[in-house]
């Protein structure tokens, strides 16, 4: 650092005038109590604050300029393009990702939908199957039983008309039964037969009364 | 260090490494120049470091450049500017990252603090200025002037509000640099002087030499603060920026 300071002085540029304070407009720093007993070596220090130092400006200014548009062209041509197309690559990637999820997600909720409407289906299908068998058979029983109930039928009225038909012979029996009954007893009893018109009114009227 | 005394001020003292003359001007490489080159390579190197694996999984460095990265695009520029400001994003990613890195380089012992230097800060902030003004009449011509006349404010106030509105923006580009310059000015000549007064203590001896761990204990909390302000105050510059910029783009729409 000796080098340096020994550098600068050479480096600066000879002034004929001791630097005033009134020229930079701000007083002189006082030289801190360590140094004022034991400094050895001249003051060579510009008084004043060295960010008012002129001479440095240009210099300054330069480097600046040079080291800002260095950065600059750094940034904008590497550094951003590289960090922010790293950083997009990764948000593409994670946005596909939950996509992709996202994707499965709406595919595995449509095939359960599909399956539960299958089932539904089925389910719907299989009722319906039973209740046409049930209806098929309950038609089935119901023409059986009609049919056997007209067969009944049929068979009741006829046998009450053949009944009705051999109570009409009986009763036609009865009759001539009985009147040769009664003539028999007339005779019997009498010893002459009775005319038979009378015995057939009789029996008529005893028929009617009964 | 011997040729350099002990006043608070020589750490911001110019001296050239390489002597350069051009046309009666002194461009010499000096210890500032030194330290802007090195903000500037560290920069370049961190990020190159950075990105160079390119991995969608980040590394440790890649994680710290995208963090840095993140937050000045997203959560300064563009929080600031809307989705406009992504074209302003390298301008004021250039300017944190300088500050940034100088401002931390000059809390090394022996280093030197480029930002300390008014003509480097107001030179910058100039740059913004500019910037700010040319956006402004790109985008709106001569419309940009209306900047100046506050919305909303009564007719007869306007022949007062519009030179302070005037006078106000003038003054940004002093107002941006000196908060920078003299924060560092403020923090590096602290830092020296209770280093300073730690080594006359110790040398005074006796009862003096004890008392010693004063100044040390104060030039710890000090060293802790400007930690805090190197990185605060680059950030602030970069987040006048974007304000300035934003007004330049949207004038007084929001």
């Amino acid at each position: 650092m000796a080098e340096t300071a020994l550098l600068y002085v050479n480096a600066a540029p000879p002034e004929d005038l001791p630097p005033a304070p009134a020229d930079s407009g701000i007083p002189p720093l006082p030289d801190s109590p360590v140094t004022s007993a034991t400094t050895e070596v001249p003051v060579e220090h510009k008084v004043g604050l060295p960010q008012l130092n002129v001479e440095t400006f240009a210099g300054q200014l330069f480097w600046l300029a040079v080291s800002l548009i260095v950065l600059f062209l750094v940034i904008s041509r590497l550094g951003v393009p590289k960090i922010g197309g790293v950083m997009a690559a990764r948000a593409g990637r994670i946005k596909g990702d939950i996509d992709a999820a996202a994707d499965s997600k709406r595919k595995s909720e449509e095939a359960l939908a599909r399956y539960e409407k299958a089932l539904a289906d089925a389910r719907a299908r299989a009722l319906k199957i039973g209740d046409d068998m049930r209806k098929v058979s309950q038609d089935e029983a119901d023409a059986k039983n009609a049919a056997e109930a007209e067969r009944v039928a049929a068979e009741t009225a006829k046998a009450e008309a053949r009944i009705a038909e051999m109570r009409k012979a009986a009763m036609a029996n009865v009759a001539t039964l009985a009147g040769d009954v009664a003539s028999e007893i007339v005779s019997k009893l009498t010893g002459e037969a009775a005319p038979a018109s009378d015995v057939s009114n009789a029996v008529r009227s005893a028929l009617k009364t009964a | 260090m011997a040729a350099h005394g002990h006043s608070p001020m020589v750490q911001f003292e110019v001296h050239p490494i390489i002597p350069i003359h051009v046309g009666g001007y002194d461009l010499s490489f000096t210890n500032s120049s030194l330290w802007m080159v090195l903000a500037v390579a560290t920069a370049t190197l961190v990020m190159w470091l950075g990105v160079k694996r390119d991995g969608i999984i980040p590394g440790r460095l890649q994680s710290v450049v995208e963090l840095i990265y993140d937050f000045i695009e997203r959560q300064t520029v563009l929080n600031v500017m809307g989705e406009e400001g992504r074209r302003f994003f390298p301008f004021v990613l250039t300017i944190f990252l300088f500050i940034f890195f100088s401002n931390y380089f000059g809390l090394i012992p022996y280093s030197f603090t480029v930002t300390s230097h008014i003509i480097v800060t107001f030179a910058m902030a100039l740059v913004v200025f500019v910037t700010v003004l040319g956006v402004g009449f790109w985008t709106h011509g001569l419309h940009f002037l209306s900047l100046f006349v506050p919305s909303g404010a009564p007719g007869w106030l306007l022949p007062v509000l519009v030179p302070i509105e005037i006078i106000s923006f003038l003054t940004r580009p002093m107002s941006l640099s000196v908060r920078l310059a003299a924060n560092m000015l403020a923090g590096h000549t602290m830092l020296k002087v209770f280093a300073g007064f730690i080594v006359t203590m110790l040398s005074a001896g006796g009862i003096l030499a004890a008392f010693a761990v004063a100044p040390l204990l104060a030039g710890i909390a000090v060293t802790t603060l400007e930690v805090l302000v190197a990185g605060i105050q680059a950030w602030v510059f970069a987040l006048l920026t974007c304000i300035y910029l934003n007004e330049a783009v949207h004038l007084h729409e929001h």
